[in-house]
């Protein structure tokens, strides 16, 4: 579904990534790894159009989109939940999540039912439904992550980037957040998650890649990777 | 006290004149942290605009009302289209070189352009515009008004609300509005966000021209009448907050009746004064304005 | 040679009433070293510190009615006008510049935009003081007679008038080449560099204790005194003046001479100086204008071409405002009057060096001249490293007896987010203290609320005993904080050493005319500084880059400037965000290095960190935050085994254990 070759890509004269290959198939949970300063927010914000690669190529279903700006990225079927929520803070929670449909709505992508897809986040998401007309700024940090990870599924996307979806949650939350991501993938949803809890990351993922430097060091089905000792040397050596 | 009553009522129209150009201030900064320096000479443009096309359409034998009604479609479109090109020369590429003192001096430079345009179109004497009300003022309790003067009051609201309602309603104004929270996030929302830059400095210079022909009836028209309002209009937008509906309205009511006022108790020669008082004043109590909010910096 | 050159300019000025015989021309020019030293105020407030006047023509007036108050008044001639004009424009400027500066964005363009036409009203409305309308009429003074030694002097041989004329060019020309000398004093001071790094990163100026706030202000005051003094000489060399003569126009055409004439030098406003008095000129004259339009397509086709050929990937950027040059000759052809579309010419003219020659003449010569003759513009001047002093002052005092740091149930909110929930910190001094936790836990908003880059929504911050919740950067940074950034923030544009000096401005005595007169107490200042500074770049191990530009240094070695440019406050809490991010193993090991003996100079030190070892080998004690909670705090073997961080680290760890 999305096949990455050779991606450079940075911010300024920096270069962040040195030529980063990795693929994403169909239905699978892949998840991307790495300690801090590695290049996985990098390498989001690139395949979503938000940086221009400097070269490399990026398909989505078969067709080039590095170097396109990122509306058309999006409105080609892939939604990303950036780092930090970013979710629209002067917007009620149910226009956040209209406009993670905006292509739909605006028939750059088909349509579908728009209406059905948004009563179902919000029984996926109850706390939303409870705060659907609140201003999405006066959210908590893990609300206010609940609803961008909803809003990027308003698209109904090809593809679904998720970039740190624990980030400054309590652990309880964290958990939450683990198991939504668990349903999506029985859900069939084709994900690309950036994770700082490796652990809890290669527990869900199908495939792994472990970002080091701004190149991938290890790459391999996830339950491998849990038990390879230079995946706990490159990451979690962290926190021992 | 009926003198002060009836000051206070001019002062009420000329501050929604304000209101609605101060307005336009807000849609582009919003969007894009950008203004148009040539906003008065988008409203001149749009009375001039108005004035051809109504004097050609009261030559059809259409009454001077109805006549003015239907020039005001032709103004608004006029006024997004000039919005647009103003936005295409002079703050898309100064945007993308992010060069803060790029957009000033290009919005200012196509400022000129278009007034020495209008000066050699229409002339640079001022001229009648015709009035669609009549002009006999009305005895409302103490005070008399002007059937033009609630006009203006009128249309400025109307238009206001316009806007409004079309941003909270219509998925294309959800859009507009998270532009403005998050210019990054909206592109991921599939929103083209340059696009909507575009459109809300067509929406600005909209309602510049609007106001333009709401206050030509009760002024003169010519290339040089929008220098002064676009200017009162900054006041205006900063004593509001730049990023307030509300702070626009009751900045430009604030302004329009300390002007008058002025106007009358010193003299008519000191009635621009009060306009940067209030506005250094301001700056120093409440930098963000009256309504605004303080922006959090982000490390 | 170098403090001999402005005597020669002047010497060379001299000589120019007795070459040009033509009223009218002299007049030109004098009138062109009147606006250039309008110009050059300018553009150090538009050039250096970014912000947009539309009001120069406004002060510039203020400047000239001041002059003319005094003589219709107070029958107070020249000289007394040249020291009060400055003053009461400064003031002015001060009057526009302390509320407009306070918020970023366009609000001082809009002030003074607003400001420009008011004044103008004023001048016109005031009669008892300024005659209105009507104007001020001035004549021009005679200095002395020096046609007393025509005799042995022929060419002194001259009519009173002509006499006079000349004396005044001299004076405006010995005026212009003085304001040049002060304002590359200014530069070339500890003023200059600030104006520089606030531009590069206005946040790392203000955490440096170098308040952004006040050198725009001071910038602008600067400014409008220049224009004022400019003003002076205006009244006098025109002999009248009128309210219509500062208008927005004006204003706007000061703006254009900056960025056609070339931001950020001297030669450059000078040159724009000289295209705006000609402008109206060249603009009255169809001919005049076709020439003139027709040499700037042909110079903009030949560097064009010259452009294309030697690289041919800059071929699309330059067709069009080749194209562009070349159609407006064509079309000044066809055009068969100009008086009526001057204006529109003139808005042209702006859009077209906005967009293609940002740089100005001169940025466009320099540029084509580095790509003839690389080196020639290796920045030489300013970067010398003198003889190092030491890197340290006497260790800061501190009281040992109680914390020096003291965080009590501080909450930062961001809408319903809360970043930090009641947190408290204590950090004794002189010793590592480290702050860690998962992303996303706070850490970097604490850093934040420690140095006023976020006020807190509710909570105590006492440093040595002051609550400093609330306090603006630079205020907290002098009372000895500070810090390095998550994301290096470094002045690019300077040099390492400069780096170093616009964090030691706290060491200057001396002020503004200090600078501006050369006083031995300023050199003395900047020569310990220079000394200082060189220590200090040698204690991180970087002197012999001190003349390199902070951006072309490698990465690791970014972060230990930032280190260095931190110590040059002489701080007693020094505050490092994950300095280690992005560094190699031997980087590390230096850095480790250099921490353990910022501690034992007595600096007291907070570190976040990612890197686990440098934590737990350099923290005399830890703070562990998560989701804007404090979960743990102790020493790094306590804090290790706490199962509450083992699970935080971990995250959703229930499920891989």
């Amino acid at each position: 579904m999305l096949k990455v070759e050779n991606l450079v890509a940075g911010y300024g004269k920096v270069q962040v990534l040195h030529g980063i290959s990795l693929e994403v198939e169909k239905g699978r949970l892949v998840t991307l790894i790495g300690s801090n300063g590695a290049g996985k927010t990098t390498t989001l914000r690139a395949l979503s159009g938000m940086i221009k690669p400097q070269s490399g190529s990026i398909k989505l279903g078969g067709v080039e989109i590095a170097g396109q700006p990122s509306y058309r990225i999006t409105r080609r079927g892939l939604a990303h939940s950036p780092e930090n929520r970013r979710v629209f803070p002067t917007l009620p929670v149910r226009d956040n999540l209209l406009l993670g449909a905006f292509p739909r709505l605006t028939g750059a992508r088909p349509k579908g039912d728009v209406k059905r897809d948004l009563d179902r986040m919000f029984q996926m998401f109850p706390r939303l439904a409870e705060r659907r007309d609140q201003l999405a700024g006066t959210l908590s940090g893990g609300e206010q992550q609940m609803l961008a990870m909803a809003r990027a599924l308003m698209l109904d996307p090809e593809v679904l980037l998720l970039d740190e979806p624990s980030m400054g949650l309590a652990p309880r939350l964290v958990e939450d957040v683990f198991a939504t991501v668990a349903r999506l993938k029985e859900a069939k949803v084709t994900m690309l998650l950036v994770e700082q809890f490796a652990a809890a990351a290669l527990a869900v993922a199908d495939t792994a890649y472990v970002l080091e430097n701004g190149v991938v060091s290890v790459s391999g089905p996830a339950e491998k990777l849990r038990d390879d000792p230079a995946v706990q040397a490159a990451y979690l050596g962290a926190a021992h | 006290m009926n003198i002060l009553a009836q000051l206070i009522v001019s002062g009420v129209s000329v501050g929604m004149v304000y209101a609605v150009i101060a307005f336009g201030y807000q849609l582009t900064f919003a969007t894009s942290k950008t203004l148009n320096f040539g906003q008065g000479e988008a409203l001149a443009l749009g009375a001039l605009v108005g004035l051809t096309t109504i004097n050609f359409l009261i030559g059809q034998a259409i009454g001077t009302f109805w006549a003015y009604l239907l020039m005001l479609p032709i103004v608004l479109v006029f006024g997004m289209a000039q919005g647009a090109v103003v936005e295409w020369l002079g703050v898309r590429q100064a945007i993308r070189m992010k060069s803060e003192a790029g957009w000033i001096m290009a919005t200012i430079a196509l400022g000129i352009i278009f007034k020495n345009l209008a000066e050699n179109i229409w002339g640079r004497d001022p001229l009648k515009f015709p009035s669609p009300l009549p002009e006999q003022a009305l005895q409302i309790g103490p005070v008399r008004v002007q059937p033009m003067e609630i006009a203006i009051v009128v249309g400025a609201l109307a238009l206001m609300l316009a806007v409004e309602i079309f941003n909270r309603t219509s998925i294309f104004g959800k859009a507009v509005v998270a532009t403005a929270a998050d210019r990054d996030a909206a592109g991921l929302m599939g929103v083209n966000t340059s696009l909507v830059i575009t459109f809300s400095y067509a929406l600005s210079s909209l309602s510049a021209a609007f106001a333009g022909v709401l206050v030509a009836p009760v002024t003169l028209t010519g290339a040089s009448m929008g220098a002064v309002l676009g200017l009162k209009a900054f006041a205006v937008a900063i004593i509001g907050g730049l990023s307030s509906g509300i702070g626009a309205i009751v900045g430009g009511l604030i302004l329009g009746i300390v002007e008058t006022l002025t106007g009358f108790y010193i003299s008519t020669g000191y009635k621009d004064v009060p306009g940067l008082v209030l506005l250094l004043l301001v700056l120093s109590l409440k930098p963000s304005g009256l309504f605004g909010k303080a922006t959090i910096k982000k490390v | 040679m170098r403090r001999l050159l402005p005597l020669i300019a002047i010497l060379a000025l001299f000589a120019v009433p007795f070459v040009v015989t033509s009223p009218y021309y002299l007049h030109l020019l004098q009138t062109i070293a009147i606006f250039s030293i309008v110009v050059l105020g300018l553009d150090i407030v538009f050039g250096y510190t970014g912000e947009v006047s539309i009001g120069h023509a406004a002060l510039f007036g203020i400047g000239a009615y001041t002059a003319g108050v005094l003589s219709m008044h107070f029958d107070l001639g020249l000289w007394p006008s040249l020291i009060v004009a400055p003053i009461v424009a400064a003031a002015f400027g001060a009057l526009l510049a302390l509320p407009a500066l306070r918020v970023t964005g366009p609000y001082l363009a809009m002030v003074t935009l607003a400001f420009g036409t008011i004044i103008q009203i004023l001048i016109n409305e005031l009669v008892p003081l300024t005659n209105g309308p009507l104007g001020v009429k001035f004549s021009t003074p005679a200095l002395f007679d020096w046609r007393v030694y025509s005799k042995t002097l022929p060419f002194l041989d001259m009519s009173m008038k002509r006499m006079k004329e000349a004396q005044f060019f001299m004076l405006s020309a010995v005026a212009l080449v003085l304001v040049v000398v002060v304002i590359n004093r200014i530069l070339a001071s500890r003023y200059g560099r600030a104006f520089e790094a606030l531009r590069d990163s206005p946040i790392a100026c203000d955490c440096m204790g170098v308040s952004v706030y006040r050198h725009k202000v001071v910038a602008f005051v600067a400014s409008a005194a220049f224009a004022g003094f400019a003003g002076v000489f205006f009244s006098y060399s025109e002999q009248y003046i009128a309210p219509n003569n500062f208008s927005f126009d004006l204003s706007v055409l000061f703006l254009l001479a900056v960025t056609m004439g070339g931001r950020k030098s001297r030669v450059g406003p000078i040159l724009g100086a000289a295209i705006i008095v000609y402008l109206p000129n060249l603009l009255a004259d169809i001919h005049l204008f076709r020439i003139a339009a027709g040499a700037v397509a042909a110079v903009a086709v030949v560097a064009g071409g010259a452009s294309a050929l030697r690289n041919p990937e800059s071929r699309a950027r330059v067709v069009v405002p080749v194209a562009l040059c070349v159609a407006f000759f064509a079309f000044s052809l066809f055009l068969e009057n100009i008086a009526d579309y001057k204006l529109a010419v003139f808005g042209v003219m702006i859009l077209f060096v906005v967009y293609y020659l940002p740089d100005g003449v001169v940025g466009f010569l320099k540029q084509g001249l580095a790509q003839a003759a690389p080196g020639l513009f290796a920045r030489k001047a300013g970067s010398a490293a003198g003889p190092a002093g030491d890197a340290f002052v006497a260790a800061p005092q501190v009281d040992m007896e109680r914390p020096l740091l003291e965080v009590r149930q501080v909450v930062m909110q961001f809408g319903g987010l809360k970043a930090l929930r009641e947190v408290d910190l204590e950090v004794r001094p002189r010793t590592i203290h480290g702050l860690i936790g998962p992303n996303g836990s706070g850490k970097s908003t604490m850093m934040n609320v420690l140095t006023g880059i976020y006020t807190p929504t509710s909570g105590e911050v006492r440093f040595e005993g002051i609550d400093i919740a609330g306090f603006k950067s630079p205020r907290i940074a002098a009372l000895g904080v500070a810090r390095t950034f998550q994301n290096v923030q470094l002045f690019g544009e300077l040099t390492l050493l400069e780096n170093v000096l616009v964090a030691l401005q706290h060491t200057y005595k001396s002020g503004m005319a200090g600078i501006a007169f050369a006083l031995p107490r300023a050199r003395a200042d900047e020569a310990a500084a220079r000394a200082r500074a060189t220590a200090i770049l040698a204690f991180v191990g970087l002197a012999e880059l001190a003349a390199e530009e902070a951006r072309n240094l490698p990465y690791g070695k970014q972060r230990l400037l930032e280190i260095g440019r931190a110590l040059a406050l002489d701080p007693k809490l020094m505050l490092l965000d994950e300095p280690a991010a992005g560094l190699t193993a031997p980087d590390i090991k230096e850095l480790l290095a250099i921490i353990r003996k910022i501690r034992d100079h007595g600096v007291t030190v907070v570190l976040i960190e990612h890197h686990m070892d440098v934590v737990m080998s350099l923290c005399d004690r830890i703070t562990v935050l998560d989701f804007g909670e404090k979960i743990a705090e102790g020493r790094a073997a306590e804090v290790q085994s706490n199962p509450r961080v083992i699970e935080a680290y971990l995250g959703g760890a229930a499920q891989a254990a």
